[in-house]
């Protein structure tokens, strides 16, 4: 009685497979693309039309600048303009794409410049995705002949942020040491000029703000007003300062028994973090610039100093060399317990919260040589971006995606270095210098001086 | 015993043929609507691809070119552009070293953004006189020529008199009735694929898409990792791209980085560099229509 049962079953099943391989299979063709080529996007930027001379040079100067801006970033790369078949289309009509696909263009941005009868200049432009025939951003400035350069910052940092979705940071400016030679250096830099300088992020309109008859060390950018703090040794007396860039008004921030040093200001501007070293130890303090009160955040037998604010303001990132080697320390803004981070070989200083929350870039020195890396705020992912003799003081750009920070190489046996500004994405990818009139060590970049900080 | 291990080794067999090839569409008829396509529009397509036709269209087009936009007057890219102002590196000391305050050069005044452009759909730019890219030909259209080729490497060359047209016209539609009439049970040939011939195609399509997507921009954001794009496109026969959109574009609008990271994927798409794709043109039913999503994770490493 088994055997046809078992013959009906093995017959309905192997009906069944027969159905199923003769049975078509339609789904659709799906393809995942998970890898792509950090390539930078090549864009066709025009000369700014203009009606007249003037205005013709001023289109040419601004469409410079903005070149320069987008190449250095590393992100864009420039198409030249000699290869261009239409070589100033106007603004008022739809690109021709196709002359300027067949330039492997993929986004045009063109403009024009006129100066009205006030004397203001009045900048236009449209930026054009090529592949996709579609307008991607248009914009008009108006401002003083004067802010031409400004100007062209403000529509590099609108093609930036269109392109790549992130802010741009060329509408900016960096405060820095500024160094003058004198031979080996010494210790405490005493062989050196130290002034504070200030100049725009590209290195133009360069500034001296002290005449270095006193030592400056770590400027520190407000990132809500044209304010500096850092620390100097006026009257041998290593203080932390307040510098209005505005007013060039300068103050002394509170009057602590010991030295202060290693300032930054916190995310909304209305404290400076700073330590105070007395006894052999330092400290970590606070200081609000409204009331000029003053709170201790740590209380340790060893050296706590180099603190920075998260971009929230609830934390604080901090290193200290309570476990033996200098490591990176997170607490909360108001102190309290402090939880170490790094772990890696060596000894981490300076940390930098990124103004994006997710990394903190520090410095780190590790079988003799120093390295500028990021790591999580949980201290893991850590990344090594760049290495030298002496590499030190990172800054984030206002918006976290590039470091600025600067390398000391030895140029002579006896000890002359030299120090030169240096930034890098946070890829790893594209360092290039930081060309300044003379030597430079302590960079600190700006908020975007357009629309504050990101 | 022995036929209950031959039952069970057959359900296994099954179950495991279900895992790899996935249950059939049983519901869909297996003979696609394409059917009459394939005949139907020949004569029609003979008729649109007359040389004679495209005649009318040109004298416009070259109308269109002797008006040319006028390069505006003030432009003129020959003269020699006066020097760049050389940025002064003699630097001015403005504050003294003392704590005494001295003014700096203030801050000019700062910019006044006027207005923003609208960003004007095409429709709405004025638009250049002179059209020199052509109408995109319909999409129909490019199909039924492609088509036709294929007809015309199949029928023998002759010089079409009155008879013979009259034949080759009968013979079409003998073939169209036939292929109407056949069973919704034969499956077109082209429709089928291995599993293999399936993933040398999804490979291809992969070589040749990852070189385009420039990743550098998104590579070290914050958000480099929850980029998921989604692109519907639409190939034609000899490989080029038709038609490409994003499908989650309503996703990635309120995220300007997202909708930065969705643009740059269409680029990929869309770059003349990275096309044709040379996928097997026999197959063109399969790969017609593409989904392809787009995310990092690999290059991200997570």
């Amino acid at each position: 009685m088994r055997r046809p049962k078992n013959f009906i079953a093995g017959a309905i099943i192997s009906a069944f497979f027969i159905i199923l391989i003769n049975t078509p299979v339609t789904a659709e063709l799906r393809v995942d693309i998970t890898r792509g080529v950090v390539k930078p996007i090549p864009v066709a930027i025009t000369n700014f039309l203009g009606a007249s001379e003037k205005e013709q040079n001023f289109g040419r100067n601004i469409s410079k600048v903005i070149i320069a801006d987008l190449v250095r970033s590393g992100l864009f790369s420039a198409i030249d303009d000699k290869a261009f078949i239409d070589v100033e289309p106007s603004l008022d009509t739809l690109p021709k794409f196709g002359n300027w696909r067949v330039l492997k263009a993929q986004a045009l941005s063109q403009g024009k410049v006129e100066i009205d009868d006030g004397n203001f200049l009045k900048v236009q432009f449209r930026l054009w995705d090529v592949l996709a025939e579609q307008q991607m951003d248009g914009q008009i400035y108006t401002t003083v002949p004067g802010n031409w350069r400004r100007i062209a910052h403000i529509i590099a940092d609108s093609i930036y942020k269109r392109v790549t979705g992130e802010s741009g940071y060329f509408d900016t400016r960096v405060v820095y040491i500024a160094e003058t030679r004198r031979g080996a250096r010494s210790a405490k830099g005493r062989g050196r000029l130290k002034r504070l300088a200030i100049m725009d992020q590209d290195g133009e309109n360069h500034l001296f703000l002290t005449d270095g008859s006193s030592l400056v060390l770590t400027p520190r950018f407000s990132p809500s007003s044209q304010k500096i703090t850092y620390m100097s040794y006026h009257g041998n007396k290593p203080r932390v300062y307040l510098f209005d860039i505005d007013s060039g008004r300068q103050e002394v921030l509170g009057d602590f028994p010991g030295m202060t040093f290693a300032p930054r200001f916190s995310p909304d501007g209305n404290k400076v973090i700073m330590s105070m070293a007395k006894d052999g130890n330092s400290e970590i303090y606070t200081m609000d610039l409204k009331t000029r009160a003053v709170k201790r955040l740590t209380k340790h037998t060893d050296t706590d100093t180099s603190p920075d604010f998260s971009p929230d303001g609830k934390q604080v990132v901090f290193n200290s060399d309570r476990s033996g080697l200098q490591q990176i320390y997170v607490m909360a803004a108001n102190g309290g317990q402090a939880k170490r981070i790094s772990f890696g070989k060596g000894s981490y200083a300076t940390p930098v919260w990124s103004p994006r929350g997710d990394l903190i870039a520090f410095t780190k020195v590790t079988r003799g040589k120093f390295f500028i890396g990021v790591m999580d705020v949980d201290g893991k992912g850590e990344r090594l971006l760049a290495e030298g003799f002496l590499v030190e003081s990172p800054t984030w750009a206002p918006n976290g995606r590039v470091i600025m920070f600067f390398r000391e190489t030895p140029v002579s046996k006896k000890g002359g270095v030299v120090s030169k500004l240096f930034s890098i994405d946070l890829t790893g990818q594209n360092e290039r210098e930081i060309v300044t009139p003379m030597d430079a060590s302590d960079p600190a970049w700006s908020p975007v001086l357009s629309y504050g900080r990101p | 015993m022995r036929s209950s291990i031959i039952v069970s080794i057959i359900l296994h067999a099954a179950v495991v043929f279900v895992g790899i090839y996935g249950l059939p569409s049983i519901r869909k008829p297996a003979v696609p609507e394409d059917i009459p396509m394939i005949v139907e529009i020949v004569p029609l397509g003979l008729r649109t691809n007359l040389p004679t036709a495209p005649k009318p269209d040109r004298k416009p087009l070259k109308k269109a070119e002797v008006k040319a936009p006028k390069p505006l007057p003030a432009a003129k890219p020959k003269k020699v552009p006066p020097p760049e102002p050389t940025p002064e590196l003699k630097p001015k000391v403005v504050a003294a070293p003392s704590l005494e305050p001295k003014p700096i050069k203030k801050l000019k005044p700062k910019l006044k953004i006027e207005a923003k452009i609208e960003p004007k759909t095409p429709q709405n730019l004025k638009k250049a006189k002179p059209q020199r890219k052509p109408v995109a030909p319909d999409r129909f259209a490019m199909v039924l020529k492609n088509l036709e080729k294929d007809l015309k490497k199949a029928v023998p060359k002759a010089k079409p008199s009155e008879k013979k047209r009259e034949k080759s016209e009968s013979d079409l539609m003998a073939r169209l009735s036939k292929s109407l009439s056949r069973k919704p049970t034969e499956f077109d040939p082209n429709r089928n694929v291995t599993i293999s011939e399936r993933h040398s195609m999804i490979n291809l399509i992969k070589r040749t898409m990852e070189p385009c997507w420039l990743f550098g921009s998104q590579a070290g954001s914050k958000q480099a990792q929850d980029i998921f794009i989604e692109i519907e496109v639409a190939l034609r026969p000899d490989g080029h791209v038709s038609r490409a959109s994003i499908t989650n574009r309503s996703q990635l609008q309120s995220d300007r980085f997202k909708l930065a990271a969705g643009e740059s994927a269409l680029r990929a798409v869309l770059n003349p560099e990275c096309q044709p794709y040379k996928l097997p043109v026999n197959k063109y039913d399969v790969w017609k229509d593409l989904k392809l999503t787009f995310n990092p994770r690999e290059m991200l490493g997570r």
